[in-house]
């Protein structure tokens, strides 16, 4: 009997101290999980519930159904910026991840030369303040005093209003953006290569492949979940486009550049319906997990 | 050894409180203002005269990017917390700051005094017969020119009306050089410009009680004239608000007018500090020889205080300080050439100085006395602003014709302002 108790008090203490164990990792990962709650999850779950309220920021929120939704059916000015994010999107994430693929090609050829220095100068603009950048693009882009329109005009080419003219506008910001992410991606891409085991390519090689044969058959092939990575990332940055357009366009002219996220910002900052502002912030949320979805299912599936 | 006994320490706990509280009786209230660049500097120059007039107060000034912070302060207001006591609004977005019940109600401090504002700057603050935040100052359009080229092109001044204005810069335009400037593209900066005519001409866009003028045949032949001067007279250098290429085109005299407020002087003095001298400024042409002496504006700033300061007192001081005092507001005229909107405050000799920019022409005297600023209506500007942008971007991009573009302002403000 007293062996039993005594067997029954040592498998509790065991028990308790098995569980405190188990515990102490939680403990170290509750700050984190706090914090997330406080400034991520409720803030998602507030905005959700304002989403459905006329919201104005201080009074009193009203329940008005799924209004806003509707109203942002019934706007032609969001599917204009709907419109304008696709083409920007698509524009950008396919010229912006073929350059950066290329320029990571190039830096990690043999032929290149001075490697370091110009991963360098591709990297550093991803350090630029966009503030800085903007002033010097806005003198870059300036009609007929701007230093592409004077190369343009060196050259013989046409000169166009590259931030007024609203067939131009969009390509600016594209630059732009481009010029800044550049960079980065190549930066990714490299790492990728860097990845690949050159035994492979070397086999590749001694079994007669082309330079080019050995890229797109091995190379791209293995890189394709850095590939699917990149892809996914610009995308999302795409669809949350609105720096580099407010800053430059302001959205204009005549709406050429305004985004889903200009569009939101609007909504909350200059018109101050912050109810309606959380609606078009879920409709953009929603938007970016297809995009994710689409894409990992199209380049995931033919990667497996 | 020192013994510690019950008594001593309570004799301990009772002097530190006593202390604790003497120390609180003398803390001073900390109120923060947020406001940007010029007007900064024209706080921190009273900043001094404010805290020894009210030695409980200490006053911290915050520099932010204006459009920073309107976002800010909304956030804090929604938030109830993190905001300044005071902050600095642009005078067209302070309906939209109302309609949020953020704004503390001003109307006993400042209902005496209603008579030392201009009507229109007084509107801005009116709503629903209360009055929400002090009105900081007005920004009356004048036109400067370049009197060397305007004297070297026998250009008699002061152009007296629109129509002399028109005559001299098709003189100007046979040289190659512009009269004056026009924001288009415009997006949202570039109706402001746009707005400096309509109010000239007093072509309101909203009637007294916010709903849309209908049929409104005089913001239609404003449009007109404001799309003439770029397209069918082409005497208006076109470009962005702000554009490198109108600086540079000011740079290389081929503009030889400007027709915005007075801070225009010290964005000529720093663009092009060589026309040293040969700048004038003039009054804003009337609408004909019989016309009301009146000019428009660029929207001036009121001094909101959010609802949720905790130091309501010290606060409307401050505001009181910087928005209805004649010194204060003198030196927001020096510092940024900014018009006081607390009208004694125009009687200062400082606003009769001269320009040494301007060859010694003081601009309150030659240009902004002689003419009286009409009212006009901001209602929820915000959204109106990006209409009335898209609108202009579709005329002077050839899409519309001014009359076909403002009815579709019309209807636009309309149908989604349910105005």
């Amino acid at each position: 009997m007293t062996a039993a108790i005594a067997h029954t008090i040592h498998k509790a203490g065991h028990s308790r101290r098995r569980l405190r164990r188990a515990l102490i990792p939680y403990l170290f990962l509750a700050p984190f999980f706090l914090t997330f709650l406080a400034f991520w999850l409720g803030p998602i779950i507030a905005s959700f519930v304002y989403s459905f309220t006329d919201w104005r920021g201080v009074l009193q929120a009203r329940f008005i159904g799924l209004a806003n939704y509707e109203r942002i059916y019934e706007d032609p000015r969001f599917w204009l910026a709907l419109r304008n994010t696709a083409f920007y999107g698509l524009v950008y994430v396919t010229l912006l991840n073929t350059l950066a693929l290329a320029l990571a090609l190039a830096i990690d050829s043999t032929w290149l030369r001075f490697r370091n220095g110009i991963k360098i100068g591709f990297f550093l603009p991803v350090t630029i303040s966009l503030v800085v950048a903007a002033v010097m693009f806005e003198m870059i882009f300036a009609n007929g005093v701007g230093l592409l329109n004077i190369t343009l005009k060196a050259l013989g080419l046409p000169q166009p209003d590259w931030l007024g003219d609203p067939k131009v506008a969009i390509w600016s910001i594209i630059i732009l953006r481009i010029w800044r992410a550049l960079g980065y991606y190549a930066v990714i891409y490299f790492a990728g290569l860097q990845a690949i085991p050159s035994d492979v390519k070397e086999a590749a090689r001694l079994d007669g492949c082309r330079p080019w044969q050995v890229t797109w058959h091995m190379t791209l092939p293995l890189l394709k979940p850095v590939i699917l990575f990149c892809i996914i990332m610009s995308t999302i940055w795409a669809l949350e486009l609105f720096d580099e357009a407010w800053v430059l366009t302001k959205g204009g002219p005549a709406d050429s550049t305004l985004t889903i996220v200009i569009y939101l910002y609007q909504a909350g900052f200059q018109y101050i319906e912050l109810g309606y502002a959380a609606a078009v912030s879920y409709v953009l949320t929603f938007l970016i997990v297809i995009a994710a979805i689409a894409q990992k299912l199209l380049i995931g599936r033919e990667q497996q | 050894m020192l013994k510690i006994t019950r008594r001593a320490v309570m004799l301990t706990v009772s002097a530190l409180t006593a202390a604790g509280v003497a120390f609180s009786a003398e803390a001073k209230t900390k109120i923060t203002y947020w406001a940007w660049t010029e007007h900064v500097a024209a706080a921190n120059a009273v900043k001094a005269e404010f805290e020894k007039q009210n030695p409980d107060i200490e006053v911290e000034i915050s520099n932010l990017n204006p459009f920073d912070l309107q976002d800010k302060f909304l956030v804090a207001m929604a938030a109830g917390v993190g905001g300044p006591d005071v902050a600095l609004i642009l005078q067209r977005r302070f309906d939209a700051y109302i309609a949020t019940g953020g704004l503390l109600d001003t109307t006993k401090e400042m209902a005496p005094l209603k008579e030392s504002y201009p009507p229109a700057v007084w509107s801005t603050i009116a709503y629903d017969g209360k009055t929400y935040g002090i009105p900081y100052d007005q920004n009356p359009s004048a036109f400067f020119y370049r009197a060397d080229i305007f004297e070297a092109n026998g250009i008699k001044v002061p152009l007296e009306t629109w129509e002399d204005f028109v005559a001299a810069g098709k003189v100007l335009a046979q040289k190659g050089i512009f009269i004056t400037h026009v924001s288009a593209p415009s997006g949202v900066p570039g109706v402001a410009n746009l707005v400096e005519y309509l109010q000239s001409r007093n072509a309101e866009i909203f009637d007294g009680s916010g709903k849309v003028v209908k049929n409104n045949a005089l913001a239609r032949e404003t449009l007109r004239f404001y799309y003439d001067l770029v397209r069918t007279h082409k005497i208006a250098f076109e470009s962005r608000n702000n554009a490198p290429e109108f600086f540079q085109a000011v740079k290389d005299g081929r503009i030889a007018g400007y027709a915005v407020p007075s801070w225009a002087v010290f964005r000529l003095q720093k663009e092009a500090p060589d026309q040293s001298g040969k700048w004038r400024a003039m009054p804003w042409p009337k609408w004909g020889k019989d016309a009301p002496a009146t000019t428009g504006a660029w929207g001036g700033n009121v001094l909101a205080i959010p609802k949720s300061t905790k130091n309501r007192e010290a606060a409307l001081k401050w505001a009181m300080f910087i928005g209805a005092n004649e010194v204060t507001q003198t030196r927001i005229w020096e510092e940024g050439h900014l018009l006081p909107a607390f009208e004694p405050a125009l009687k200062s000799p400082v606003l009769a100085k001269g320009e040494e920019y301007l060859g010694g022409q003081s601009i309150y005297e030659a240009a902004l006395k002689p003419r009286t600023l009409n009212n006009f209506n901001y209602y929820d500007w915000g959204k109106a602003e990006v209409i009335i942008g898209n609108e202009l971007d579709l005329m002077f991009g050839g899409k519309k014709s001014p009359e076909q573009a403002w009815d579709d302002i019309e209807k636009q403000l309309i149908s989604q302002l349910r105005r």
